[in-house]
């Protein structure tokens, strides 16, 4: 969606043009909704703070002022929710990979469509991914939160800048960091799983 | 304006790979990367460290289509409840301001009726003391008027006047004619005077 329409969009939104809600959730839902996964490791938790996260929209848009940021905002508002709720997700710890849905804890892998690959293919890249979920689950706070903005949220590293307000130069600083570190995290465990 | 980021070569190399560098940028950084081997070294690099990200599983790939909908259904529906709840309060907010609008009017309309008649009290009052007043005064001036000397007296003074003119022209005798009928005209005079109620009473000065 370009800048032009969403910001009809949203001054659609203001109007309280429903459809025009509708809209803008069918647009950004899954990209909040995948971070907000990865990041509390809990579906029905994730749907929660991102339904919260549209309703503060719906609350504060009036006072939101278009500058072409209304993905960054959006993309703040939940990462500060995630991060209000972090208290309770450390008293419901979930292994990395793993994903809790109703009273289940599911493999995020298991429901992947794994085309292509051989018949073994699938239970190694289950082990590879595992691998890299609990090297991510090893980074510190602040560059795992780039890493999952920028594949889950799939928002430009500017724009991840804008999110967490702080300069662009930094946010790739903890980006290139963070996948050195991955790096050589999944290289140590390839070796020692031999 | 704003000034560009001044970014290191690694850093513009994984804005390169997420393919969010800008067409000149990328040119230059092409220039720097064929001039250096070092810079070559991290640019061949970069990629290969970014690709962990992406091998990283999809979005919302692990979720069924029922679920998807399911989500999206809940979030707009909770969307709708507080869009519908913020126009019923504004709608309630806008009678609730009409009537106390109406209430503020109707009140200094109230206000303003017993001001103009506590001052038209007033004014009637202040009025019915003035008239007051003003009999009262007539009255006096009226019994002061009553204990004054009277036309009657008026005419006496005159008279008077004119028997001293009489006498000083000497034409009050009894010789002649002319002393005749000089008396017939003070009689005459002193028929004319018309003794009023004004006629001092027995016992007070004067004639």
């Amino acid at each position: 969606m370009d800048a032009a329409t969403l910001a009809a969009l949203v001054v659609r939104c203001r109007n309280g043009d429903k459809s025009a809600w509708d809209a803008l959730v069918d647009q950004y839902w899954q990209r909040l909704y995948s971070y907000a996964v990865q990041s509390t490791r809990s579906s029905e938790l994730a749907t929660d703070l991102v339904q919260e996260t549209f309703l503060r929209v719906v609350q504060k848009l009036d006072r939101y002022e278009d500058q072409g940021k209304f993905e960054a905002w959006l993309f703040r508002i939940l990462v500060n929710l995630v991060r209000d709720n972090s208290r309770s997700l450390s008293r419901h710890p979930v292994r990395s990979g793993q994903v809790e849905i109703g009273d289940q804890k599911v493999d995020l892998i298991d429901t992947m469509p794994g085309k292509g690959q051989s018949p073994d293919a699938p239970l190694e890249h289950k082990e590879y991914v595992d691998r890299l979920y609990a090297a991510m689950e090893k980074l510190p706070e602040l560059d795992r939160q780039v890493l999952l903005l920028r594949h889950y949220g799939d928002m430009p590293f500017k724009e991840i800048a804008r999110t967490l307000d702080c300069p662009l130069g930094t946010v790739l600083a903890r980006a290139h960091r963070a996948l050195g570190k991955l790096r050589v995290m999944m290289e140590v465990g390839h070796e020692t799983t031999r | 304006m704003k000034r560009p980021a001044k970014l290191s070569l690694s850093q513009t190399c994984l804005l390169d790979v997420s393919g969010e560098l800008g067409a000149g940028a990328k040119e230059h950084l092409q220039q720097h990367v064929q001039k250096y081997p070092a810079a070559h070294l991290e640019y061949e690099l970069a990629p290969g460290r970014y690709t962990l990200l992406r091998s990283l599983p999809g979005k919302t790939d692990q979720l069924d289509q029922f679920t998807r909908e399911n989500i999206a259904d809940g979030i707009k529906k909770g969307i709708h409840q507080v869009l519908d709840d913020q126009r019923r309060r504004q709608r309630q907010a806008g009678l609730a301001r009409l009537f106390y609008g109406f209430m503020a009017v109707a009140s200094g309309v109230a206000a303003a009726l017993v001001v103009a008649a506590g001052v038209y009290i007033v004014h009637e009052r202040q009025i019915a003391h003035r008239q007051q007043i003003q009999d009262a005064e007539s009255t006096f001036q009226e019994m002061a008027e009553s204990q004054l000397p009277g036309e009657g007296h008026s005419r006496v003074d005159a008279l008077a006047r004119r028997l001293e003119l009489m006498e000083h022209d000497g034409k009050i005798s009894a010789e002649g004619n002319a002393g005749n009928s000089n008396m017939m005209n003070l009689l005459d005079a002193l028929d004319s005077v018309h003794v009023t109620d004004s006629t001092p009473t027995p016992g007070d000065s004067g004639y």
